[in-house]
């Protein structure tokens, strides 16, 4: 059932009529009814999984809460196994399995299970888990309330794509939840309508071009294929991602919860630290808190600033797939995050460092790092070392050929019409403010997308990219 | 050329570094500010989004049930074609002879001549108009009667083909599209039954209330070349010109050979790869459960043609086509219980025999695995006005009523036709 599917939306209606037709407590239960039918739409078989880690992270929160010493390390850290078990084992599993097969020059069918990834898997672990370490840590009281605690961990519109929820945000609103104000409905709508368009026109028209360059990238020599291919894959993922979690954030608001902001306009950002801090917050801001900082964070020196940089930045790499590449992609993220420290270290204070806080420089900031953006594509789409490899040869020109320009008109006009629609956005805010509007802006504005998503949307009901995160 | 390939990338560089440079105020925002929470006025938040909606709605019947947008479809694309076509033949005048249309797919349009059936039957007192389409289908033919002939009274015949035709893996899109000038508000449900798969029928409800919907690819394709299309649009006159002119393709297919125990074919030396490929692909067995599906598609759709002309004097006839070059392969030809309805009984309609075409069902006379050549297109149009004239003419409509009940295609394929 996707988010921009006929199915989703009478489903979704259903579950809003259901909801707002009964007191709060039955729509809770209504809501974790609906949140595992959601589930169980693409293989019933892996909500076991969801509701052993449910379990086991609810009464190990009760008792993490009241007890002490040795015996709360051991609880958090049997939450730990149970929950890093289930996602290394589904997750990765096959990856080290197939290396280790590879390693010892062995067959690899003599170790690799073939398991099939259970959807938002690694999605709903970093909720759970962000849950058990924070009541470890005395940040949050355990919850009592099984279908409190239940409906955090499934609730439909974060489940499978994100944005990964922490306990603290959720549970209060769970337990204080009030009917959503107008403006909040308002709001709800515009974000759902607003995913949509990025992934029906935007991300969905991208992945044409994206999908012909990568699917064959041998076809298609040339550090010009290889540019535009890798731009209209970077267009891709960050409309497609960041639509679900607008079109998440619109229902989890019209059922009256707020959900934590998780793309605040990355691809407009001046240098890597700015870039993590908008894209993906959700789990930048996980691996901060629970990785990072614990580390010991920027506190003990460069050497250690550096290890944990990269460290935060391979296991956000190796997050998102059990693949050499996406451990190569964290690499590549460190190694830019460290580097552009490096830099602003050996430069501040000169004219260097002055020229680049120049209004006029914004420009030629953001696009070298939309370029550095669009050279860690190929460790993301690339489905081997091989193909990342040829990829990454093409992008600096190591073929020998120009190439083909790959992006067309419409996926040129779209690129520009997104640069202004963001500008405006990032200046004016326009978006959001279309909820205060009056009707003589609202309306024309909601014939205007509507026809978009009537006569622009790419064919069918396409996947979203990070379900197979 | 390169000067202005320079100046396009300068000036594409100069809007990003406008955008950008707007973008930002010099200092990098640290947090992203809250949504607004409050509103000092009432918020009327149902209401404007159902007035947005019913705005709309109206937006896309103005432009797209209108003939607004449909008089600027491409008009070398199949809704384009078709639109042309059937508009033309609304305006046309009577010729004030008995006039009998002949509707079809591709293989109609390339197997039948106006021209050849014109000289064949004009000593009737007969003329021939073809709407024959390719990719068209019964459904779409229901629809284009309903478009040229309101009153039913129009036409002395209307020649409906039956059989199996070509279906491309993208039919469902190509269908909606190409009958979307035809279509209106109350045909949602009807138009949605004949497809198969739930995501058509989807999109098919949704082409009959947003006509817009199927008109995509046409749209995107006006966005990118916007004067092309209107230069295309101008020489319709000419197209429709070329399209009565046309008489047909003179390749052959002679020398191909098929063997059905072995389900080889063996080419001659002239043919190309695409021929070639073509030709293996008309010899892949149908699914069993498109077949059925389309043969139902045939019963119901000709049924409701039967229905319309129930109280007029037009005579509806059911033709078979040549199914292939190589005769009735697995999968290509109507048998079975009667394919056709009961109400083929009950008025002025009949069939022709199954095996009427059968020989023209040889390699000389195809240019391709479906379709007939000029020589073919030849026959086959002088054998059709000839069956047509002599039954026609033979008598009165119970004559033909009586010749219709005596034909029930049979499951080996073998007719009862007296």
């Amino acid at each position: 059932m996707l988010f921009n599917s006929f199915q989703y939306w009478i489903f979704f209606l259903i579950v809003v009529v259901l909801f707002y037709s009964t007191p709060f407590r039955i729509g809770k239960i209504i809501l974790l009814c609906a949140s595992y039918i959601f589930y169980m739409w693409w293989d019933p078989r892996f909500i076991a999984l969801i509701i052993t880690s449910t379990v086991v992270d609810y009464f190990l929160g009760i008792w993490l809460e009241i007890a002490s010493g040795r015996r709360k390390k051991l609880l958090l850290g049997i939450s730990l196994i149970v929950n890093l078990g289930i996602l290394g084992f589904f997750k990765y599993y096959d990856f080290f399995a197939g290396s280790l097969a590879t390693l010892l020059h062995i067959p690899e069918s003599s170790f690799v299970l073939q398991i099939i990834l259970p959807l938002g898997v690694s999605f709903y672990t970093f909720a759970s888990l962000s849950y058990t370490i924070d009541v470890y840590w005395g940040k949050m009281k355990a919850v009592r309330n099984f279908i409190d605690y239940a409906l955090f961990i499934s609730f439909f519109p974060h489940l499978i794509n994100g944005p990964i929820i922490r306990a603290g945000q959720f549970l209060p609103q769970i337990q204080s939840w009030r009917r959503p104000t107008a403006i909040m409905v308002q709001s709800g709508i515009i974000l759902v309508l607003s995913g949509l368009v990025k992934k029906m026109i935007f991300a969905d028209r991208f992945a044409v071009v994206s999908d012909m360059y990568f699917n064959h990238p041998g076809a298609h020599p040339g550090w010009v294929a290889a540019w535009t291919g890798c731009i209209a894959f970077a267009m891709q993922v960050f409309f497609d991602f960041s639509g679900y979690t607008d079109i998440a954030r619109g229902c989890a608001r019209l059922l009256g919860f707020e959900f934590p902001l998780n793309f605040a306009r990355p691809l407009l950002s001046r240098n890597p630290r700015e870039f993590w801090q908008k894209w993906h917050m959700t789990l930048s801001s996980w691996v901060r808190d629970y990785v990072f900082i614990p580390l010991g964070g920027s506190r003990k020196g460069s050497f250690v600033l550096y290890r944990n940089l990269m460290i935060a930045m391979v296991l956000v790499g190796f997050w998102h797939g059990a693949s050499w590449t996406f451990i190569l992609f964290g690499v590549y993220q460190g190694m830019l995050l460290i580097g552009y420290r490096l830099f602003e270290q050996a430069t501040a204070g000169t004219i260097i460092s002055r020229i680049m806080k120049k209004r006029y420089f914004v420009p030629i900031s953001v696009t070298l790092l939309f370029m550095s953006f669009v050279i860690g594509m190929p460790f993301i789409r690339g489905q081997n070392l091989q193909v990342t490899g040829y990829v990454l040869s093409g992008l600096f020109g190591f073929q020998h050929v120009t190439g083909e320009f790959l992006l067309t008109a419409g996926t040129l006009a779209l690129f520009f019409i997104s640069l202004v629609l963001a500008v405006a956005q990032e200046r004016t805010r326009f978006i959001d403010r279309l909820a205060l509007q009056p009707a003589r802006i609202q309306i024309p504005a909601y014939v205007c997308v509507f026809l978009a998503l009537e006569l622009f949307p790419a064919t069918g009901p396409v996947p979203f990219i990070y379900f197979q995160f | 050329m390169s000067l202005a390939i320079c100046l396009c990338v300068v000036g594409v560089i100069a809007i990003v570094y406008i955008a950008l440079y707007f973008s930002s105020t010099g200092t990098p925002p640290t947090e992203s500010p809250a949504d607004p929470v409050v509103s000092a006025r009432p918020l009327h938040v149902g209401r404007n989004l159902l007035l947005g909606a019913v705005a709309f709605v109206a937006l896309d019947g103005i432009i797209f049930h209108t003939p607004l947008y449909p008089s600027i479809l491409a008009p070398d694309s199949y809704a384009g074609r078709l639109a042309v076509i059937t508009q033309a033949e609304k305006k046309r005048a009577s010729s004030g002879r008995k006039e009998i249309l002949v509707l079809g797919d591709s293989r109609i349009a390339e197997g039948f001549s106006t021209a050849v059936a014109d000289e064949v039957g004009s000593a009737s007192g007969l003329k021939f108009v073809s709407l024959a389409e390719p990719a068209s289908t019964i459904v779409i033919w229901h629809y284009i009667l309903r478009e040229v002939d309101p009153t039913t009274q129009r036409y002395s015949a209307i020649v409906v083909p039956y059989g199996i035709g070509y279906e491309p893996d993208t039919a469902g899109d190509l269908r909606i599209s190409m009958a979307a000038p035809l279509l209106r508000y109350g045909d949602c449900f009807r138009f949605a039954s004949a497809f198969q798969p739930w995501s058509d029928r989807f999109r098919a409800f949704t082409a009959c209330i947003l006509r817009g919907s199927a008109y995509q690819s046409d749209i995107l394709n006006l966005l990118q070349h916007p004067i092309g299309r209107l230069g295309g649009i101008q020489l319709e006159a000419a197209r429709l010109r070329s399209r009565a002119a046309y008489e047909g393709r003179d390749s052959d297919i002679a020398g191909t050979s098929y063997d059905p125990k072995t389900h080889k074919v063996s080419f001659p030396p002239n043919l190309t790869e695409a021929q070639k490929q073509l030709i293996s692909q008309s010899l892949n067995p149908r699914p069993e459960s498109e077949r059925e599906h389309f043969v139902k598609l045939q019963r119901g759709w000709i049924q409701r043609i039967f229905d319309r002309y129930s109280k007029s004097s037009t005579a509806i006839v059911l033709t078979p086509v040549p199914r292939s070059p190589f005769g009735g392969l697995a999968g290509s030809s109507v048998t079975g219980d009667p394919a056709f309805p009961n109400a083929l009984t009950k008025r002025a309609a009949f069939s022709l025999p199954e095996q009427t075409f059968n020989f023209l069902e040889k390699p000389e006379y195809y240019f391709d695995g479906y379709h007939l050549n000029a020589k073919g297109r030849r026959r086959f149009t002088e054998r059709l006005v000839a069956e047509l004239v002599g039954r026609l003419q033979s008598g009165d409509a119970q004559s033909r009523l009586t010749s219709v009940h005596n034909y029930l295609p049979t499951s080996g394929g073998q007719e009862r036709y007296h």
